[in-house]
Formats: C-alpha cells, structure tokens, sequence
C-alpha cells in the first residue's frame, strides 16, 4: 500500500498529472477530437474530468 | 406565484438556519469534536464555489456557448491537484504570520508594508464590487421571477428587497464571519 502511495505523495506527480490535465482540455487536444463521431468531444470532456477527479481522490488518500 | 411576504420569511428562515448549524459548529469545535472536520463535509462546502450568479452565468454561456461553460468548472477541478503543494503552503503562512486577509498576505510578503496592504484592499475592493453586484442582481431577479403577479401593485416587501438583502447578508457576514476574525490567534 505504502508502495502505491509514495508517487501520488510527490509534488513533482502532482505537478505533472496538472500539466497533463491542462493539455487533455485545451488545443490540440480537443481540435483532433472534434470531428470525430457526433458527440465524442461531450463524452471524452466529461470522462477525462471524471479522471482527473479519480487522481484527486488518490492524492488525498496518499496523504492520510 | 407566491406573495413576496412568503418569500421573505423563507429567505429569513433559511439565513436563521444557517446561523443554527454555524452556532452548533462553533460550540462543537470548541468541545474538540468539530464536525467540520470532516473530508465528506469539507468536500460538500466546496459547492459555495457555485454562487447566486452561476444559476445565471453558467447557464446563460451554455445556451450561448455549448461545453465552452464547463472550461469555468475544469480550471478549479485541475487546480486542486496542486492544492497539496499550495494551499498548504499558504496555509502554514497564514498561521505562521496571522494573517486574516488577502491584503495582510500580499504585504507580509514585503515587510509587512502598510502601503502595500492599502494598496491590495483598494484593488480587491474595486475588483470585487461588480461581483457582489452580480450576486445581488441575481438575487433580485429571482426575487421578481417568483413574485411577479400581473394582478396586484408590487408592495413595501417588493420595493425594498435590495435593501432588506443587503442588510441580512451584512449582519449574516458580521454574526458568521467578521466577528471570529482574531489578529492575534496563532492557529
């Protein structure tokens, strides 16, 4: 358990799951997405933010 | 739609009852078991991000915009992440430096300048206005939504809810807020 804590505990992972989450939402991203099937960009937006808050849960879990 | 009296005595009791659970908090915290304490219930008043205006702002962009509203919802959700290096940080600053306001924060960082804290709540003054404004307009609105009636005149309650608003969430942010703020308190 202590083994999977330790990477979610460093700022340096949390700085980099920041900087990757920007990149999921923001061009060119979202510009390749978008003219695939009708709709996609909708699903993708709402489970990308879904990931990110599963990786929020696991910072705060590698806290206690 | 409901007489303005109904609506009034609703927005009274639901201030009173928020007055009860802050008092109840208060005496409970002082006991040492506070039950804000709690990550369920520290994640649940990160909802007062959402303010009076958003069930008009938010909801006016996504009529006008499409998923361009949700960008207002995913820069705070990626920020969080980087809460566990910031906002302890600033946290610990706070407490080290007893800071009570953004102004006493910003000039902490430059020996504590009173010019520099003048300064600071001068532009959060300005810049914050337009925003109460907002608040209080979508108040208002809602207040006329609910309470028009194309049969009777508007009354005392109708004509004055701006000023009966403003003076509840005064004394609300006096008796709730202002009055714990203490210099002085080291933690």
């Amino acid at each position: 358990m202590q083994t999977f804590k330790t990477p979610f505990r460093k700022p340096e992972f949390q700085a980099l799951i920041a900087c990757l989450a920007f990149l999921f939402f923001s061009w060119p991203i979202l510009t390749i997405l978008e003219p695939m099937r009708n709709g996609f960009v909708f699903y993708y937006l709402f489970v990308a933010w879904g990931v990110v808050i599963v990786f929020l849960l696991l910072i705060a879990i590698s806290h206690r | 739609m409901f007489h303005p009296l109904i609506v009034l005595t609703t927005i009274l009791l639901y201030a009173g009852g928020l007055f009860l659970i802050a008092l109840w908090v208060e005496r409970r915290a002082a006991a040492g078991r506070s039950p804000a304490n709690n990550p369920v219930v520290y994640s649940l008043s990160l909802a007062v991000y959402c303010t009076a205006w958003t069930y008009y702002g938010s909801v006016g962009i996504a009529a006008t915009s499409g998923m361009l509203f949700l960008t207002i919802y995913f820069g705070p959700t990626i920020l969080m992440v980087l809460w566990w290096v910031v906002l302890r940080k600033l946290v610990r600053i706070k407490h080290l430096q007893r800071i009570t306001s953004i102004a006493d924060f910003i000039s902490a960082r430059y020996d504590k300048s009173e010019m520099i804290a003048a300064l600071a709540t001068l532009i959060a003054l300005v810049g914050v206005m337009p925003y109460i404004a907002l608040q209080l307009k979508a108040i208002l609105s809602t207040f006329d939504i609910i309470t028009a009636s194309p049969d009777t005149a508007p009354g005392w309650v109708h004509s004055h809810m701006g000023l009966v608003v403003v003076g509840l969430m005064t004394i609300l942010t006096i008796i709730i807020g202002v009055r714990k703020l203490d210099p002085y308190r080291t933690a």
